[in-house]
C-alpha cells in the first residue's frame, strides 16, 4: 500500500480540521474550535488499481499566535490549501503560505481548496480572484465541510495529482 | 538508570526512550502512566518500535536520526501532536531528540494541563480575532445600508411633498386643499419617524462616524505604514512590493479628521484594489502629502492604468467595480460615503507613463488659528440650511437680474424633477431640467443661468464633482454660478462636504416648496445686490408660531372631517396612554421614546401646543436614556393629554347638538337590553 503524507495548510479558522473530520469520521460540528498541534489521519482513496493511504497532517491553522514548523513540513507528498470564501483576509494568507511552501518543499501537487461554498452568498473572493489564481497554475475547488460539497473530490483530485 | 531519576522523570510526565537505530528503542526507566495508554505496558528494557504505533513519531523519526548523526545542535522538538490510546482518547504529546554521553535519547512528554490552557488561550485569541473580523464587516455593511436607506427614502418622501405643495397651489376646493396639506403633514410626520427609526438603529455607527470621527483624530501616515506592514508580505507572495512614498521621510505627524480603523479599512480597500491589478515585479506607493487646509492620500500602482472613457465616479458607486473584474463593488463605495462622511472626497485617475492612482482627500483636523478661520464644523453649519447667507464677493459679481431667475435643474430622479420644474415655474422662475450632472456642464456651456439646483446623488456625475468642475473652470475667470445642493443626506458631515465641493447653499431633502422659494428668493435679493430677504419672503413653516389653535379652521372648516379625527383619537388615546405607561414601568427607553412619538403627532394635529411640546421633550430625554425627569413629564403629559381629550369630547357634544334643530339630543338607538326590556 502507498502512503502519502498531505498537509493540511491555511489561516485559522478557515475549515480544515473540518474537512478532514468530515471526510475521515463523516462528522461536522458548527463549533470552531481551534487546533493546537498537529492531528494526524489516514484516509485510504483509490486510483485507478492502486490504493493510496493519504497520511493528513492537519496541521494548526497560521497566524501571529502559531507559526509553522519546518519539522512538520518535511516528507510532504502534496498538501491542500484552503482559505475561507467569506474572508478575503484568509486568501492573501494562503497566497503567503504557498510561497513559503514552495521554499521549505519545493514544488509539490497542492490543490487550493475555497472551503465554506455553503455560505457562497457572503463570499469576498469573486471570479476575477480566482482567475488571477488560476492562471497562476492553482487548481481550485469549491468545497463545504458543512454539506460535505467537494470533499471528497478533493482528496481524490490531490491523490491522483500526487501519483503523476 | 538511577531509581531517583527515574521515578522523578514519571513524576513530571517523562518517558525516556534510547535509540538504537531501525525504528527500535529501549524504555529506560519507568514510564508515566499515560504512556501505557498508547504504548501499552512498557516493562524496562522491554524493546519498542514507537513509530508502528504513530504516524507522527515515524515522521519525526526521520528528523530525529538525521539530528543525532549530524552531531551539531543540543535538541530536535517535535512541536505538539495529538495521539489516540488505545481507547480512542485524544492526547497531546511533544517529544524532545536529544543526545547524551553519545546515547541517542528521545523523551516524550505530555502536559495535559499546559496543553489545555494553551489551547484555551488561543482559543479566546482566535475566537477574538473572528468577532473583530466580523464586526468590521458588518459595520462596513450597516454603513452602506444606512448611507442607502437615508437616500432611497428621501427620494419618494420629496417626491410625495412636491405633489402636496403641488396640490396646495392648485385652484383647488378648501376640502382638496384641506387634504392636500393633511398629506404634506402626514408626510413630514413619515419623514420624522424615519430619521427616528435611523437615530435608534444607527446610534453606534453616528457614534463612531461623527462623535468618534471628532475625538480621534487618526494620525494618517501612521495608518498608511500600518497598512503598508499589514500588506507586506501578501505582495512578496505575488512577488509584488508595497512601500510608503519615500519622499514621506521625515513628514507627518498629519491629523486628520476620521477614525482610524475606517480609515486604515479605506487605505486596506484601497491597496486591495491595486493589488489585484498590478503586474508581477511591480511597486503600490502609498503617499500623503499636504493639499491646503486638507491631506490628500494616494495608492499608486504600476498597473495598465484606468480605461479609456473611465469615468472616475463610477468606481465609488455602490456596486461599481474599480476597473474590470473588480469584486462586488462595496469597498470602494465605502471608501467614498466614509470619506464624504468626514467631509473629504475621493478619486482616481491614470498616471503616466502607467499605472493609476486612487486618492482620498480629508479636512485636517489642526485647529486654525484664532480669527482667521472658522472650525470645519461651524463652517458647515453656517452654510447648512437654507437660510445660508451668500459670499457677499460672489454676490458682487453677479449681474443685477432680479426675478424671474433662470434656474438649471439637474435631478435624475424623474418624479422629484418634474414636482421641482413644476413648482420653480409655479413660484414664476424659469427652469430647465437635465439628468445628471453632466448635462448639467453641457447646458451650462451653452446657456446662461442664474442658479443651479444639482441632485447630490446622480449617476455619471454626482452633484458635488459637477459642483466642483464647474468651480474649476470658473478659477481665475472672476465669474461665480450660483449653485444649490439638493441632498437627502443632511449630516453636517454632508453639508460641510457640499460647501467644499463649491455649493454655496444646501437645501435638504426633502425639502418643502417654501424652503425652496424662500431660499430662491434670497438669491434673487441677492443677485439684485441686496442681503437681505424681502420683506414679503415666506417663513419657513417651521419658523411659524402657531395661533390659538382653532380646531374647525385646522381642518378645512370640515366638522365632519373633524369629529371623524377627534373619534379616532379618543379610540386611540388609551392604547396610546398604556403603551407609553407600559414603556415608563418597564424602563424600556426606546420603546418609551416611541411611544411619545406615537402620541406627539395625533396631538400635534389638535394644535395642543403644551401637550406636544411635553411629548417631544419627553420623547427626547428617553432616547437619550435620561429617565429621571420622565415620570414628572409622563404625570404633566397625561394631563395636558387628559384636557385636550376633554375639549375635543366638549367640542364632540356641541357638535351633536348642533346637528338638531333644537339643539336637544338626537334620540338614541335603543340598546339590546332595553329593547329586551321593552318587548318583555
Amino acid at each position: 500500500m502507498l502512503l502519502k503524507k498531505v498537509c493540511m495548510i491555511g489561516s485559522f479558522a478557515v475549515g480544515k480540521t473540518s474537512l478532514v473530520r468530515k471526510s475521515v469520521q463523516g462528522i461536522f460540528s458548527e463549533t470552531y474550535k481551534t487546533t493546537v498541534g498537529v492531528k494526524v489521519d489516514n484516509k485510504v482513496v483509490r486510483v485507478g488499481e492502486k490504493e493510496v493511504t493519504l497520511v493528513l497532517w492537519d496541521l494548526y491553522g497560521e497566524d501571529k499566535f502559531q507559526t509553522l514548523l519546518r519539522a512538520h513540513l518535511s516528507g510532504t507528498f502534496g498538501y491542500l490549501l484552503v482559505a475561507d470564501g467569506t474572508r478575503l483576509a484568509t486568501l492573501h494568507e494562503a497566497e503567503a503560505l504557498e510561497a513559503k511552501m514552495r521554499q521549505e518543499i519545493g514544488n509539490k501537487p497542492f490543490l487550493f481548496l475555497l472551503n465554506k461554498c455553503d455560505l457562497r452568498l457572503e463570499w469576498e473572493i469573486d471570479d476575477a480572484q480566482q482567475a488571477d489564481l488560476a492562471a497562476r497554475g492553482w487548481e481550485i475547488l469549491h468545497t463545504s465541510a458543512k454539506t460535505g460539497e467537494g470533499v471528497e473530490a478533493a482528496f481524490q483530485r490531490l491523490a491522483e495529482q500526487m501519483l503523476v | 538508570m538511577d531509581a531517583t531519576l527515574s521515578n522523578f522523570l514519571r513524576q513530571q510526565g517523562y518517558a525516556l526512550c534510547e535509540y538504537r537505530g531501525a525504528g527500535k528503542f529501549v524504555l529506560l526507566g519507568e514510564p508515566a502512566a499515560w504512556f501505557t495508554e498508547i504504548w501499552g505496558a512498557g516493562e524496562r528494557g522491554r524493546v519498542l518500535r514507537l513509530g508502528d504505533v504513530s504516524s507522527f513519531l515515524q515522521s519525526f523519526l526521520v528528523e530525529a536520526e538525521t539530528f543525532w548523526e549530524s552531531g551539531t545542535g543540543h535538541e530536535l522538538s517535535s512541536g505538539e501532536w495529538m495521539e489516540n490510546t488505545r481507547d480512542g482518547r485524544e492526547l497531546p504529546l511533544e517529544c524532545l531528540a536529544l543526545r547524551v554521553d553519545g546515547k541517542k535519547l528521545l523523551a516524550l512528554q505530555s502536559r495535559a494541563a499546559a496543553f489545555a490552557e494553551r489551547s484555551r488561550i488561543l482559543q479566546t485569541a482566535r475566537d477574538g480575532l473572528l468577532v473583530h473580523e466580523r464586526l468590521l464587516k458588518e459595520i462596513q455593511k450597516k454603513e452602506i445600508l444606512l448611507h442607502c436607506i437615508i437616500h432611497d427614502l428621501s427620494q419618494p418622501l420629496t417626491a410625495m411633498r412636491g405633489c402636496f405643495d403641488c396640490l396646495t397651489l392648485e385652484d383647488a376646493s378648501p376640502r382638496t386643499q384641506h387634504l392636500a396639506e393633511l398629506g404634506r403633514q402626514q408626510s413630514e410626520q413619515q419623514e420624522e419617524m424615519i430619521r427616528e427609526v435611523l437615530t435608534v438603529f444607527s446610534a453606534d455607527l453616528q457614534e463612531g462616524a461623527q462623535g468618534g470621527a471628532a475625538r480621534e483624530q487618526p494620525e494618517i501616515v501612521r495608518c498608511a505604514t500600518e497598512t503598508v506592514e499589514a500588506f507586506a508580505p501578501v505582495f512578496r507572495s505575488k512577488g509584488l512590493s508595497i512601500r510608503l512614498d519615500p519622499r514621506l521621510a521625515g513628514q507627518g505627524g498629519w491629523r486628520v479628521a476620521g477614525e482610524t480603523t475606517r480609515l486604515k479599512r479605506i487605505f486596506s480597500n484601497l491597496v486591495e484594489n491595486a493589488l489585484r491589478h498590478s503586474p508581477s515585479g511591480s511597486v503600490v506607493t502609498l503617499g500623503v502629502e499636504e493639499d491646503g487646509p486638507c491631506v490628500k492620500a494616494y495608492v499608486e500602482d504600476q498597473g495598465p492604468g484606468l480605461p479609456r472613457d473611465f469615468l472616475a465616479s463610477s468606481a465609488f458607486k455602490l456596486f461599481g467595480k474599480g476597473r474590470e473584474g473588480g469584486k462586488a463593488g462595496l469597498g470602494l463605495y465605502f471608501c467614498r460615503i466614509t470619506v464624504e462622511r468626514w467631509g473629504g472626497s475621493i478619486g482616481c485617475e491614470s498616471v503616466t507613463p502607467k499605472g493609476s492612482r486612487f486618492w482620498f482627500r480629508l479636512p485636517m483636523a489642526k485647529q486654525p488659528a484664532a480669527g482667521t478661520e472658522k472650525p470645519a464644523a461651524e463652517t458647515a453649519k453656517s452654510n447648512a440650511g437654507a437660510a445660508t447667507a451668500v459670499d457677499k464677493k460672489s454676490v458682487a459679481a453677479l449681474t443685477a437680474n432680479a426675478k424671474p431667475l433662470r434656474i438649471l435643474l439637474a435631478d435624475d430622479d424623474p418624479a422629484i424633477r418634474e414636482l421641482t420644474e413644476l413648482l420653480l415655474s409655479r413660484q414664476g422662475y424659469s427652469a430647465f431640467a437635465v439628468t445628471n450632472g453632466q448635462e448639467a456642464l453641457r447646458a451650462l456651456d451653452s446657456y446662461q443661468f442664474d442658479v443651479v439646483l444639482l441632485d447630490d446623488e446622480m449617476p455619471k456625475l454626482s452633484g458635488a464633482e459637477t459642483a466642483r468642475r464647474i468651480r474649476a473652470q470658473e478659477r481665475g475667470t472672476g465669474r461665480h454660478q450660483f449653485l444649490l445642493a439638493m441632498s437627502g443626506n443632511n449630516s453636517e458631515a454632508d453639508k460641510l462636504r457640499l460647501q467644499q465641493a463649491g455649493m454655496d447653499a444646501c437645501l435638504s431633502k426633502p425639502f418643502r416648496a417654501e424652503e425652496l422659494k424662500s431660499l430662491l428668493a434670497r438669491f434673487s435679493v441677492q443677485t439684485a445686490g441686496g442681503s437681505e430677504a424681502p420683506a414679503g419672503a415666506p417663513v419657513p413653516a417651521s419658523e411659524a408660531q402657531s395661533s390659538e389653535p382653532d380646531l374647525l379652521a385646522r381642518f378645512g372648516g370640515d366638522p365632519q372631517l373633524l369629529l371623524r379625527i377627534i373619534k379616532t383619537f379618543l379610540k386611540d388615546r388609551p392604547k396610546k396612554i398604556a403603551a407609553l405607561r407600559k414603556a415608563f414601568n418597564c424602563r424600556e427607553a426606546i420603546a418609551l421614546a416611541a411611544a411619545a412619538h406615537a402620541i406627539k403627532g395625533p396631538i400635534g394635529i389638535f394644535g395642543a401646543a403644551s401637550a406636544k411640546a411635553l411629548a417631544e421633550e419627553l420623547q427626547d430625554v428617553a432616547r437619550q436614556g435620561q429617565l429621571a425627569s420622565a415620570p414628572e413629564l409622563l404625570r404633566r403629559l397625561e394631563e395636558e393629554i387628559a384636557n385636550l381629550e376633554k375639549k375635543l369630547r366638549g367640542y364632540t357634544a356641541q357638535a351633536s347638538r348642533a346637528q338638531t334643530p333644537s339643539g336637544k339630543r338626537r334620540p338614541r338607538a335603543k340598546s339590546k337590553a332595553k329593547r329586551a326590556r321593552a318587548k318583555r
